[in-house]
């Protein structure tokens, strides 16, 4: 019987991958991202300087059109004739195209101060792609409505490409995309609402287009934000640069792509937020007799060169300003450590620095499925009324408490294979966090079994220091509340049941026995 | 917990001897059915005086329960001396007279235990359920007469759980020989004799498939009133009866493939994976849902269900099921082999003597299938009771 086939709505990332897809043979798989992301970028600003355009042409006449100024203003690049994106696409069936783009990126960033450095460089001469494959690929990019900000367009397609060679390339070289609900997850903890926000390993900038999201969200001001990070992949530091110049937001990532520990751009750095996911449990960070009196280590043993998770921690400590917050992601095993790492922790809740410990469901990355760990360090935990985004808040004394938190049974499915935090879970989170933090926090926090404790210094000490929440948080036997009785009674009566029918069944079964001519002797 | 609770590290000591001398050759593993089983590990120049020696009446389990099924591998050895890989801990009970080895198994059997041994196991890649951990389990240490008391009402129930499974194979096997005495003969004439004749499946029920849950949605382990039959619970038993190790979908879940549902009667074969199982739906699953991984046939007439299911095992058992089945990677048996399998259609006479003959088997095997089922039930209680 034939079936009439549904047509499937193909969504634009499906499109934009079948079309980069052709490019296969001429490009490595791992560069389809770079290929398409920089024509993005393309189609992205052009489509933004067209809009401001018109609205310059609408406001003040067309003699201030090519006004650079009128632009610069307004986050917005100026861009000259061959760098529009009309301009490649009335050109896009020449033979030269590929030379055609090179010369719209580089005049872009030549023009741009902030963009220096962050668009490939000659890049689609090199690649020998075959016009007509290109063509195509443009043709797809063409198609794409950059309008739609509610949507978050350049993210989507980033997450999806990155996700599609997440496995192929990001596992070998150690990169992790932080999900979504993470990122959202850290930033309503630690409310970077104004102030300067620093991630240390910032990839492509993801945490900070969400926490610049996030204070629009709570109708904040984001220029109240200033951002400052750094990356070490060269291709990932540029690909944040167009991330952050794409959405408009100004951002300090240092001079180059750089290891923060040898050669930190943010020498004397304060921040009031930090955030970060810094590779995890990196061997060989430094060598035995490199970084030893490194500041950042100052009043800490030195981090052992085996693991540079206490490396990041203490990076990040050092960064923190009198009052900042840092909520950061890091492999479980940091919590319960020996050594010299035992030693720093000790050391770091003995400073009262340690606020929170969330430890979050596996499944909720792309790439891997263990289960990490959310730390959550504030400067400041001693009582005071801070204010928030127009409010004032009242934080009580929490110096000698950790908030203890495990949020594995949370969790709901996200495309087969992974496990995201809704909304309504990280609202849970939030809440029973800030209630904590909060005067008032008798009547309005209370300690639930299976999901989160505050314990004293004393009893995190008399634990010798370990960290993992479930040495903290109680754990309810299910099998204490199961009714008994009632249960018994219906088992009772259903063998009672069956044991008279079972009777009546054996007489009968003998008789067959014994028709078919085998009779049973008992 | 309560006052009666005790550390089991107070009760237990680690044991740790290597087979130096290779005298042991038993090589064991321990499976997440808390039980020793065979080991499958590939061997192949393994060398094993590095292997650890378990001794009849000592534990042994594996410290890592992530990618675990949600559950921690733990068993007590009660057969001979037997030699295990080195990643699992062993362990025996120091203070017998106060604590019965045997008793402390039921405590691990329970799925409680499994549950906080994954809660309280910690690490990244591999979670770890260290013995630290193990020896701060708390556990009711009752007097050990009461213990033994109730490991002997466990065995008496396994006992009869067994007796009832070797008496329900014993009845299977008599009436498939009756069918086969009856009718087997049948398929290898030329000439069928008058009122008999063969016919293709489909003409005498309704083949339709299971559905595959909508995406985003998940089986749930708390009863709703939807079970989902999967094909692990098929083939277990000739009825295929709602127990407790199935996994139900929501209300919603439910409206978007509630079209795919089996009746009481209906006859289930599973289809891909491990193919030709056989199940008649009991009536605790009346309008249960199905895999897309399973068929049912529904709506038998002129021949009964029980004669079809009958005629299915005798197919399974001369191999035309498994030849029927097509595909590279993962084997499937095709709609189109299922429809067109060729069927014995005797005299509705002769049909209706062989249903009155069976009819016996037919309850007893029923009635046994279900007392196995409210036994489990009996020893899930059993061992959730030992908590109070």
């Amino acid at each position: 019987m034939a079936k009439a086939k549904a047509v499937k709505e193909v969504s634009m990332e499906e499109a934009l991958w079948k079309s980069a897809d052709k490019l296969r043979g001429s490009v490595e798989p791992a560069e389809y991202k770079h290929v398409v992301l920089s024509l993005f970028f393309l189609k992205f600003a052009s489509d933004k300087f067209v809009k401001q355009r018109n609205s310059i042409i609408e406001k003040y006449g067309e003699k201030f059109a090519d006004n650079i100024a009128f632009y610069t203003k307004d986050n917005v690049f100026y861009l000259p004739e061959e760098s529009r994106w009309s301009y490649i696409i009335s050109q896009a069936k020449q033979d030269d195209i590929a030379l055609k783009i090179d010369t719209a990126l580089f005049t872009i960033e030549k023009n741009n101060p902030a963009l220096k450095g962050a668009l490939p460089d000659n890049y689609y001469s090199r690649l020998h792609i075959d016009t007509t494959k290109l063509a195509s690929l443009l043709d797809e990019v063409n198609k794409i409505n950059t309008d739609d900000e509610e949507n978050d367009i350049i993210g989507r397609v980033y997450e999806y490409f990155l996700g599609k060679f997440a496995l192929a390339e990001g596992k070998g070289k150690g990169e992790f995309y932080t999900p979504k609900c993470i990122v959202n997850l850290i930033a309503e903890l630690i409310e970077p609402y104004d102030g300067i926000l620093y991630d240390p390993c910032c990839g492509s900038g993801g945490m900070f287009v969400q926490s610049i999201k996030f204070v629009e969200a709570h109708s904040g001001n984001k220029k109240k934000v200033s951002i400052y990070g750094q990356e070490y992949t060269n291709t990932t530091f540029k690909l944040a640069k167009m991330n952050l110049a794409i959405r408009g937001i100004s951002a300090n990532l240092g001079e180059m792509a750089a290891n923060t520990f040898t050669n930190d751009q943010h020498k004397d750095l304060k921040a009031d937020y930090i955030m970060a996911n810094p590779p995890f449990n990196q061997k060989e960070w430094r060598a035995d007799t490199e970084l030893i009196d490194d500041p950042r280590w100052n009043g800490y043993e030195v981090p052992p060169t085996s693991n540079a998770n206490y490396g990041w921690i203490l990076n990040i400590v050092s960064k923190l300003s009198q009052n900042g917050v840092a909520g950061f992601l890091l492999a479980n095993g940091a919590l319960s450590d020996d050594g010299t790492e035992l030693k720093i922790r000790q050391q770091l809740i003995e400073n009262n620095l340690v606020e929170t410990i969330i430890i979050l469901p596996r499944n909720l990355f792309y790439t891997t499925d263990i289960s990490v760990t959310l730390w959550v360090l504030n400067k400041n935990k001693k009582a005071c009324d801070v204010e928030k985004n127009g409010e004032t808040v009242h934080y009580r004394d929490r110096e000698r408490e950790i908030l203890f938190m495990d949020l594995r049974q949370m969790g709901s499915p996200f495309e087969k294979k992974y496990i995201e935090l809704t909304e309504e879970d990280r609202a849970k989170v939030t809440a029973t966090y800030h209630a904590w933090q909060q005067k008032g926090y008798e009547e309005t926090y209370q300690n639930i079994p299976e999901f989160c404790y505050s314990a004293s210094y004393d009893e995190v000490a008399e634990k010798g220091f370990t960290l993992v929440p479930s040495r903290y948080i109680e754990f309810v036997n299910r099998d204490e509340n199961i009714d008994f009785d009632t249960k018994m009674k219906s088992l009772q009566s259903e063998l009672k049941e069956l044991l008279v029918e079972e009777e009546k069944s054996k007489a009968d079964l003998l008789e067959v026995f014994r028709e078919l001519g085998y009779g049973i002797e008992l | 917990m309560e006052s009666s609770y005790k550390l089991l590290g107070d009760y237990i000591r680690p044991v740790d001897i290597r087979n130096k001398d290779l005298k042991i050759s038993n090589l064991l593993g321990v499976s997440i059915g808390k039980c020793f089983i065979p080991s499958i590990a590939n061997t192949v120049g393994t060398d094993f005086s590095n292997y650890k020696i378990v001794k009849q009446g000592q534990f042994a389990y594996g410290p890592v329960t992530s990618r675990n099924g949600e559950k921690i591998s733990i068993a007590l050895l009660k057969g001979e001396d037997c030699i295990i890989s080195s990643s699992y801990t062993v362990f025996e009970v120091t203070r017998k007279e106060e604590l019965d080895p045997e008793y402390l198994m039921l405590w691990f059997s329970r799925p409680e235990f499994d549950r906080y041994a994954r809660y309280r196991s910690h690490g990244s890649v591999r979670e770890i359920f260290d013995w630290d951990e193990m020896c701060a389990v708390e556990l009711p240490v009752l007097n050990i007469e009461k213990q033994r008391k109730i490991v002997k009402a466990y065995k008496t129930i396994s006992d009869r759980i067994a007796l009832k499974q070797r008496l329900n194979d014993n009845l299977e096997a008599t009436a498939q020989a009756i069918f086969q005495e009856r009718f087997a003969s049948f398929y290898s004439y030329d000439d069928l004799p008058a009122g008999y004749s063969i016919v293709n499946l489909d003409s005498l029920c309704t083949i339709k498939g299971g559905k595959r849950l909508p995406t985003d949605c998940e089986l749930l382990d708390t009863p709703t009133e939807h079970p989902y039959i999967r094909v692990r619970d098929v083939g277990n038993s000739r009825y295929i009866c709602l127990t407790n190790q199935f996994q139900y979908i929501d209300e919603y879940t439910h409206s978007a493939i509630s079209r795919y549902t089996v009746d009481t009667n209906d006859i289930v074969i599973s289809i891909v994976g491990t193919i030709g199982l056989l199940g008649k739906v009991h009536h605790s699953l009346d309008k249960a849902n199905l895999t897309e991984n399973c068929v049912k046939l529904t709506d038998v007439h002129t021949i009964t269900p029980d004669y079809l299911y009958y005629t299915l095992c005798y197919k399974k058992q001369i191999k035309e099921i498994e030849l029927l089945t097509v595909g590279a990677v993962q084997a499937k048996l095709p709609m189109y082999n299922i429809q067109s399998m060729k069927i014995l259609v005797p005299p509705a006479g002769i049909m209706d003597k062989f249903q009155m003959d069976m009819e016996v088997f037919n309850t007893q095997i029923e009635a046994n299938t279900i007392e196995i089922q409210r036994l489990y039930d009996l020893q899930n209680l059993l061992l959730a009771k030992l908590s109070d």
